[in-house]
């Protein structure tokens, strides 16, 4: 069994290696650990997600460039993909929520979507992204197949931001609005427009969306309780 | 008698970073981008067209392989002389080869507005009205040297409340300027839009078959990088060349790689790709070729138009379009300031100076802040514009002919006179340049009142509020606005 300070020498490792966005070493290490004996949840809160947190730090003070945050976030999604089959049934760690993520209908600008989906799953959330130019009904019927808690949606032009109005109004509609939380994003949106449509959560970039996500999260588990 | 603009340099005189060697080059590798990787094109008919053009097409992927010999035979067929024609003819714009005339047009279409607010002492931000974009139209139709207009910011009224916001803001830009109206505002959601953009146009104009002879409006259709022509794009390419309307067509490289080579390549290849199927889709339509770089800074996240890069490549693409296309292009710098500041200052000057020096034909240099029209910037680029406009003027009395060496002069005020009485002075005053913002005077003169370029283009810009432009007669009014209101409700979304 490792030593506590052979453990947080493979924690610290791990997140050098996600902040050096260097997949190759982050996939030697999380091997290692697992030779070790490291319990591999331990590796993934202490030290992919350290090393996530710190570049998305990186980050926000404009210190570390997108691409290298996006490289970062497939290392630690590489690195998870090779440790879940060593993590013991029942002590999977359980994502923070389930979103769909999509660009609205008419729209091809998927920029957005792409950057801020690893972001989301290095942060704990199970994402699927449905794509460009989906009309609000698919992107419903994937909610309901896939069980989610947070319908994401990105409309890049003026044109299409209303796409996020008729999804919210086809909720209604079906009688589905309070079982989602939605969440809206892009170029032309903002808090105002949020608000207007009657949307759960607006962030004006991919680190504040996050944040977001985890927020809509609490509130969702608080009115459940 | 159509607008002036600004006369260029001759070839010689312009900045042209590429060797002949070197546009072959990327001439060629922009031919193979178009025929190994293609073009990603969302549009069924237009699909069909390019098969039935001698393209591969695979409907599958929607994307469009073009044999080099197709782009050439095509693109060869836009016109090379053709006419934007504005309400009053006077304001009509003639091209008649590359690089003869610089226009300016100084766009927006952005869904805020941003306005300094004199009690608060800050920048206001705020989403653009139906109001706003009246008023912003007409300050583009009042400045002299704005020569064609781009909606200047979008009716985001219009748009939350999902109605077709482009019809709107095109029928209040018609009816606020006399000069051109270039819709590059419009992202139609349906082909349908196209046919009340042409409609509305056609009430001003005198009908539908007076419109193809005097275009009042023409579309823009721009790709989706890389490599991708959407839905809306489509169909501006399909409903403008229905009516026979002039285009602004081709690349956009916002994000992309971060290689100079790589980013000409890939947009003189989206130009071309969109300039064939504009020209398949509809022989001769008039095209002018749109350079729209803005390399994304990777620290932040947002597209930087006026970054040293997008200089060198707006310059390269330039030079190509005129060279081997030989058709007129258009480029659109922006400042990436959030307020008129020295930010916005320099970057502004450097986007003209630029375009300037790399002889392209429309300067639709940006005048928003982070999505926000904003008038001080449109009067710095117009101040600009104007210096521009009189260092070209000046170039014609910098040729060493005998009468701009005035010899006589020289030796008749010999040495140690005075030039300023002397009738060359007297006779030639007029030709200084009088700058309407600059302040040139004395620092004594400043003292008595200490005010900044600042505070004068403030002045300026709540002169150009109280203009008004010559209206239209009622009744066309009164039918445009039944033009919009039937779009509402067959388009409306909501």
């Amino acid at each position: 069994m490792p030593t506590k300070e052979e453990k947080t020498e493979i924690f610290e490792c791990l997140a050098k290696a996600i902040v050096d966005h260097d997949p190759d070493e982050t996939l030697k290490i999380s091997r290692e650990g697992i030779k070790q004996g490291v319990d591999p949840v331990e590796m993934i809160q202490k030290g992919l997600s350290t090393g996530m947190k710190r570049v998305s730090e990186l980050f926000e003070r404009a210190e570390y460039p997108l691409p290298f945050v996006l490289l970062a976030a497939k290392a630690m999604t590489l690195a998870i993909d090779q440790l879940k089959p060593h993590i013991l049934k029942g002590r999977a760690p359980k994502p923070i929520g389930k979103i769909v993520l999509s660009v609205v209908k008419g729209d091809i600008h998927e920029l957005g979507a792409k950057i801020l989906k690893p972001l989301l799953e290095t942060a704990g959330f199970e994402v699927h992204y449905v794509g460009v130019d989906v009309p609000a009904e698919t992107i419903i019927e994937e909610a309901e197949r896939l069980e989610a808690d947070i319908i994401a949606l990105s409309a890049f032009m003026v044109t299409t931001m209303i796409e996020q109005d008729l999804l919210i109004r086809a909720l209604k509609k079906k009688g589905l609005r309070e079982k989602y939380k939605v969440m809206v994003g892009g170029g032309p949106v903002s808090d105002l427009w949020c608000e207007k449509i009657g949307a759960d959560g607006y962030a004006p970039d991919a680190i504040s969306a996050v944040e977001k996500a985890k927020e809509l999260m609490k509130q969702k588990r608080a009115s459940v309780e | 008698m159509a607008r002036s603009g600004i006369l260029l340099l001759s070839n010689k005189k312009l900045w042209r970073p590429l060797t002949k060697k070197e546009m072959y080059l990327f001439e060629q590798e922009a031919l193979r981008v178009l025929n190994e990787v293609g073009m990603c094109v969302l549009n069924q008919k237009i699909l069909e067209i390019a098969e039935n053009n001698g393209c591969q097409v695979d409907y599958k992927t929607k994307i469009i392989l073009f044999p080099e010999y197709v782009v050439e035979d095509y693109t060869r067929k836009a016109p090379k002389t053709f006419r934007l024609a504005g309400r009053d003819p006077e304001n009509d714009i003639i091209f008649e080869g590359p690089s003869k005339r610089a226009y300016g047009c100084f766009s927006s279409p952005m869904p805020k507005i941003c306005l300094w607010n004199e009690d608060l002492k800050e920048y206001v931000y705020r989403n653009a009205t139906s109001s706003d974009v009246a008023r912003a139209t007409a300050h583009y139709d009042c400045l002299e040297h704005i020569d064609l207009v781009c909606p200047p910011c979008l009716d985001l009224e219009a748009a939350e409340a999902g109605l077709p916001n482009a019809i709107h803001e095109v029928k209040t830009c018609l009816t606020h300027t006399t000069k051109h109206v270039n819709l590059m505002n419009a992202a139609p959601m349906t082909i349908e839009e196209w046919d009340y953009f042409a409609r509305l146009a056609a009430e001003v104009v005198g009908g539908l078959d007076e419109l193809e002879k005097r275009p009042l409006i023409s579309g823009t259709a721009l790709v989706t990088p890389p490599l991708t022509l959407g839905i809306s794009a489509c169909y501006t390419l399909l409903g403008a060349t229905k009516y026979n309307l002039p285009l602004l067509v081709g690349g956009a490289n916002a994000p992309t790689t971060i290689l100079n080579a790589c980013q000409v390549v890939l947009h003189y290849a989206s130009n071309l790709g969109t300039l064939t199927l504009a020209q398949m889709i509809n022989p001769g339509t008039p095209c002018v070729i749109e350079i729209w770089q803005a390399p994304l800074d990777m620290y932040y996240a947002t597209l930087n138009f006026a970054s040293p890069e997008s200089q060198l490549l707006n310059a390269a693409l330039v030079q190509l379009v005129h060279d081997c296309l030989r058709l007129p292009c258009n480029t659109s710098p922006n400042t990436s300031s959030k307020t008129t500041d020295i930010q916005a200052a320099y970057e502004i000057a450097l986007n003209v100076v630029f375009q300037f020096l790399t002889g392209v034909d429309i300067w639709t240099n940006y005048s928003f802040n982070d999505q926000a029209y904003n008038p001080e910037t449109l009067i710095l680029n117009h101040e600009l514009y104007g210096y521009m406009k009189q260092l070209s003027h000046r170039h014609g009395d910098l040729i060493p002919i005998e009468e701009n060496i005035a010899f006589q002069a020289i030796k008749e005020v010999g040495t140690g006179g005075d030039y300023l009485t002397h009738p060359i002075t007297i006779n030639n005053v007029k030709l200084l340049y009088r700058p309407r913002l600059a302040d040139y005077r004395t620092l004594y003169a400043w003292m008595k009142d200490k005010t900044s370029m600042l505070d004068r283009i403030r002045a300026k810009v709540k002169e150009i509020d109280e203009y008004e432009p010559p209206p239209l007669p009622n009744e066309v009014v009164e039918k445009m606005n039944h033009i919009v209101k039937e779009a509402d409700k067959k388009l409306g979304r909501v």
